[in-house]
């Protein structure tokens, strides 16, 4: 499985830029490397689709689009292989400051599997 | 008496020829090791001055020792001829006193290590008994305490349930949705490719059939995509082959060493059987089943929960013991890979036959067959030990036993369980030894040589 | 030092070389003395052991943790005012501070890809003893992006994994040129309490037992009997009852126990042989139980011993020593071990993390590579991506938060001990302890001064005269 392999530093990075580029402009700033993204956009397997239809969002798409946000944000290391709670209290306990509503979030769903994991956990590591 | 010892250490050393060091001569006669050096220095001094019998000597000299600017503590153990030598070189004496005497010259320092080992080796118990250290701390244990201790070094941190529900909440997510990982993998070639691989199903079935019986009684069907593609596979068999397999039966002598030759790798799942069975009273599998264990948390998991119902598991009876004018009362004890199973296993399902003349065929054989017993041993080990035991079997029992598996229960020893769970148990069990009777022919292929 | 402390009062040296009996006197026992002890090692305890995650957590929560000590050292110095940047955020030219993890690009490094990739045509690589090479390139990695470094940096000196700030500018090649560079260094540290007598804590590595060394045996029995108090004049013994503590750190058992074949056999051929570990293992029972009746014994595992081989490792099993562990003595501890005896913090490990540095670095010496990983506040830096380990995701438990008083590694080829003091006066003495079964070698130290000793066994062998006395004792 995926213990022993040799680390990559950079996984975590790949796992991050792997997503739609809309929402990558939001928490990244955009440096010298849209071109990266392209290409990217292309080989990433498409995530089973939600929503696309533009409709009035509901409150939990919503929510759901915040905690994606939360996935995103690299101040607070990568996301695959641990759910969303667990990643917000190692952000929280090295003093990254989460924001507390997303905890509230998480913990008020806390067996939605739409909310406790995060975005790539579809995916198989 | 005071010189009483003097005879001892003399028999010692002369009539039995012994290298007789001042740790041995403590043990052997009880008395504190300064002593037990004072002794021995006693007893050279006084035959040197006989002049009698030519002795040689061993003598310990420790100190300080700089070499090379650093300082050290030296211990060491030197030959009579060295120790004024060995002395000098010490900046500083610490202590000098003799190691051991002997008849012969030693020419290394090897066997004064095998001059003391045996007489440790008995006084394990209290070898500090006569040293000139006292520790008030070591007391050993009681074998209560010993356990106690155990558990709470073993037992893991509070927070790991948590976690670990956690995981298996993280696990068993995507398969709701989509499998996962390997599961997936799993999951997505039993659909694909459930007749190739029926192959090696058909092998494992057959070969340890009187086993397979306990991974009919897998409850999480649908957690598990073995039994899930036994299920299959049965809905697809008929009834149909058991004439085959009495041929089998009839043809096959070599049938009796199947068992106990290691099968291939269809053995796994039922050894992980056996050990989680196993597990049920004792906290502890032993090691080399551990390892058959995958680590996966789902599994774990999942072997819990069976755990807590195979417990109050009735099993689907025995009925019809008397129809079968073969079936020998030794089918009893037949298989009972460890005790905590033996309950289960004399109440498992005794072959039914279809017809009359398939119990003609019927043979007794002997074979042997690999148990495992898991007992806790008097220095309170749980220990598991595998050995090969032979035992007499009728031929047929492995071939008909869930052929048709009995849902009545007509002495119901069992507590009070969930109907349904029985059901769907014996369905399954249908479902398994269905296929089982289909195997025999491939295996028979194999056995004959 | 341990010398004096057991030196006999003058006169009385020959205490032992008498008749018995003569004054009549009944022969001194010593009481051990009892320290206050308490095992600090929870960190390396794994509570839930889950496989599925991977390695970049590591990395990640270990460079969270790093990044604002580093940020600190840092500003002191090279100013407060000092530009602290991510990689992203670099101009071209611009004088600023970057807080990040090497990556050391080694040609050489085994990598299981390579093999595969190139096994058609190449010859599998000699093993070697080190890896290093003139083609080796440091990276610097952020949370985002990496870089490659030159300038006043010495690559064979850093590993893998380390987390450092460097202070340059980039280049138009787009590398970064260092002026300067600084690590965490020494974390701080808990004053240890001041002990009014000489107490000893002996560390011991590297037994081997079940291996060929039969001469270390004896050495072995001498030192087990030095220290339950059989051996020696009554000074010696009163010296030994001050021994409050033995430390065992890894390598119980010998390389040569751990079965080569076993991996390579069908299981089925080695179903009813006997593992070599079996007899190796009852052999350091019978030993431990000596030991463990008369002083409190730590048990860590090491490379070879029977216990998971990544870092960290987790204590023996008690089942297996169904006679000493009885004792309540006897502590089964994990590698990386950490415990407060009497107000001193000793830290170690086994020496794989040290064996693994030298392994991927220019540095030879065991003590200054301990130092090393003292300066960079990391137990393992190169733990996980040459070094076994275990993926945590939370917290990286080899960071230092604390600074030991003793801080050593075990299975060195010699023994090696050396005191440093920190910028904010931290005392730690290093120590590199030798493996036993070739060197015959372990080290005492003193509690109350930080002093370390070494203690050598010798015997004699065959054909023994006065050079070959000299060298058992090298």
């Amino acid at each position: 499985m995926s213990v022993e392999n040799t680390p990559c530093l950079s996984a975590c990075l790949s796992a991050m830029t792997a997503k739609r580029a809309a929402l990558i402009t939001d928490s990244y700033k955009v440096v010298k490397r849209s071109r990266r993204e392209e290409k990217r956009e292309k080989r990433t397997p498409s995530p089973p689709q939600k929503d696309t239809e533009p409709r009035p969002l509901t409150a939990r798409e919503i929510e759901l689009q915040e905690l994606r946000q939360f996935d995103q944000d690299w101040r607070y290391g990568p996301c695959t292989g641990i759910s969303r709670l667990q990643r917000w209290e190692r952000a929280a306990q090295h003093g990254l400051n989460p924001p507390q509503e997303i905890r509230d979030m998480l913990l008020s769903a806390d067996t939605d599997p739409d909310y406790t994991h995060c975005l790539w956990s579809d995916y198989p590591l | 008496m005071d010189d009483l010892y003097l005879d001892n250490i003399d028999e010692f050393v002369n009539d039995q020829n012994k290298i007789v060091t001042y740790k041995w001569l403590s043990l052997t006669l009880g008395v504190h090791v300064n002593l037990a050096k004072q002794m021995l220095y006693h007893y050279l001094d006084q035959k040197r001055k006989e002049g009698s019998a030519r002795l040689h000597a061993t003598y310990l000299v420790s100190g300080k020792f700089v070499e090379n600017g650093t300082t050290s503590h030296k211990v060491s153990v030197v030959r009579e001829d060295q120790l004024e030598d060995a002395k000098s070189k010490m900046s500083l004496t610490v202590s000098v006193h003799v190691y051991s005497v002997q008849k012969a010259v030693l020419k290394d320092s090897g066997p004064l290590y095998s001059a003391d080992y045996d007489a440790v080796k008995e006084n394990l118990r209290n070898c500090s008994r006569y040293s000139a250290i006292r520790c008030a701390d070591a007391v050993p244990m009681s074998s209560a305490e010993v356990q106690q201790a155990c558990e709470t070094t073993q037992a893991p941190p509070p927070e790991t349930e948590q976690i670990k529900a956690n995981h298996s909440n993280l696990a068993s997510k995507p398969t709701s949705k989509q499998p996962k990982g390997i599961m997936g993998m799993f999951a997505n070639k039993n659909v694909s490719k459930s007749q190739d691989s029926s192959k090696e199903i058909k092998l494992e079935q057959k070969e340890d059939a009187p086993v397979v019986e306990t991974s009919k009684t897998k409850p999480a069907a649908k957690t598990n995509p073995v039994s899930n593609f036994f299920g299959k596979q049965a809905a697809k068999k008929p009834d149909k082959s058991i004439k085959e397999e009495v041929e089998i039966a009839q043809t096959s002598s070599s049938v009796d060493e199947k068992p106990s030759s290691p099968p291939p790798k269809a053995e796994t799942p039922v050894k992980e059987e056996l050990a989680k069975d196993s597990v049920v009273e004792k906290d502890i599998t032993s090691k080399t089943k551990r390892l058959e264990h995958s680590d996966s948390e789902e599994e774990k998991n999942e072997s819990r929960r069976k755990k807590r119902r195979r417990i109050k598991k009735p099993e689907p009876d025995s009925s019809d013991d008397e129809v079968i004018p073969d079936s020998p009362p030794q089918l009893q004890e037949k298989r009972d890979p460890s005790p905590s199973l033996e309950i289960q296993v004399k109440k498992e399902p005794v072959a039914v036959s279809h017809s009359d003349d398939l119990s003609d065929c019927k043979r007794r054989k002997r074979r042997r067959v690999l148990k495992s017993r898991t007992f806790v041993d008097d220095e309170g080990c749980i220990v598991t030990e595998k050995g090969y035991e032979s035992e007499s079997y009728s031929e047929t029992e492995d071939d008909f036993k869930f052929s048709k598996p009995t849902p009545k229960n007509p002495n119901p020893p069992k507590p009070s369980t969930g109907k349904k769970e029985e059901e769907k148990r014996s369905k399954k069990a249908a479902a398994a030894s269905n296929k089982s009777t289909k195997q025999a022919s491939i295996m028979g292929f194999f056995q004959k040589k | 030092m341990f010398s004096e402390v057991s030196a006999p009062q003058e006169g009385s040296c020959s205490l032992l070389l008498c008749r018995p009996g003569s004054e009549d006197q009944e022969p001194s026992v010593f009481d051990r003395v009892k320290p206050a002890y308490s095992p600090c090692s929870e960190r390396f305890k794994l509570g839930e052991r889950s496989f599925n995650r991977q390695y970049a957590h590591i990395y990640a929560t270990r460079l969270m943790q790093m990044s604002p000590l580093l940020t600190e050292r840092a500003q002191q110095k090279w100013g407060a005012d000092v530009r602290i940047r991510k990689l992203c955020d670099l101009q071209m030219g611009e004088q600023c501070c970057i807080v990040g993890t090497l990556f050391k690009h080694m040609e050489l490094q085994p990598s299981i890809l390579k093999e595969i990739s190139e096994e058609h045509n190449l010859l599998p690589q000699p093993p070697r003893t080190r890896y290093i090479s003139d083609s080796d390139e440091l990276i610097l990695e952020d949370e985002l992006q990496r870089i490659k470094l030159e300038g006043n940096i010495d690559v064979d000196k850093f590993v893998t994994g380390s987390v450092i700030a460097i202070y340059g500018a980039e280049k138009n090649d787009g590398k970064f040129t260092v002026d300067d560079f600084c690590t965490a260094d020494l974390p701080p540290q808990t004053p240890r309490t001041t002990l009014s007598s000489d107490r000893f804590v002996l560390l011991l590595s590297g037994l081997g037992l079940g291996g060929s060394h039969a001469d270390s045996m004896l050495a072995l029995q001498l030192l087990v009997d030095m220290v339950t108090g059989h051996l020696g004049d009554q000074g010696e013994q009163s010296g030994a009852s001050t021994i409050s503590r033995v430390l065992l750190a890894g390598n119980l058992l010998s390389q040569s126990t751990q079965d080569k074949d076993a991996s390579t056999k069908a299981k089925y051929l080695t179903k009813k042989t006997q593992a070599g570990t079996v007899d190796a293992m009852r052999l350091l029972d019978e030993m431990l139980m000596q030991l463990v009746s008369s002083v409190p014994v730590d048990v860590m595992p090491g490379q070879y011993d029977p216990t998971n081989y990544t870092l960290p490792q987790q204590p023996l099993h008690h089942c297996m020593f169904p006679l000493s562990s009885t004792y309540p003595t006897l502590l089964l501890a994990s590698n990386p071990h950490q415990a407060t005896l009497d107000g001193v913090r000793i830290l170690g490990t086994s020496g794989q993390n040290v064996k693994d540095i030298q392994k991927y670095s220019s540095m030879d010496s065991h003590l200054e590579i301990l130092e090393n990983t003292l300066r960079l506040r990391h137990l393992a830096p190169t733990a996980p991506d040459t070094l076994g380990c275990y993926p945590f995701y939370l917290k990286d438990p080899f960071i230092l938060e604390e600074c030991p008083h003793v801080y050593f590694s075990g299975n060195a080829p010699s023994y090696q001990a050396k005191r440093i003091t920190g910028a904010e006066g931290q005392e730690v003495l290093l120590v590199a302890i030798p493996e036993f079964s070739s060197t015959q070698t372990a080290c005492l130290i003193n509690l109350r001064t930080l002093e370390c000793e070494p203690i050598r066994f010798s015997s004699f062998s065959a054909g023994d005269d006065e050079e070959s006395e000299m060298n058992i004792s090298h």
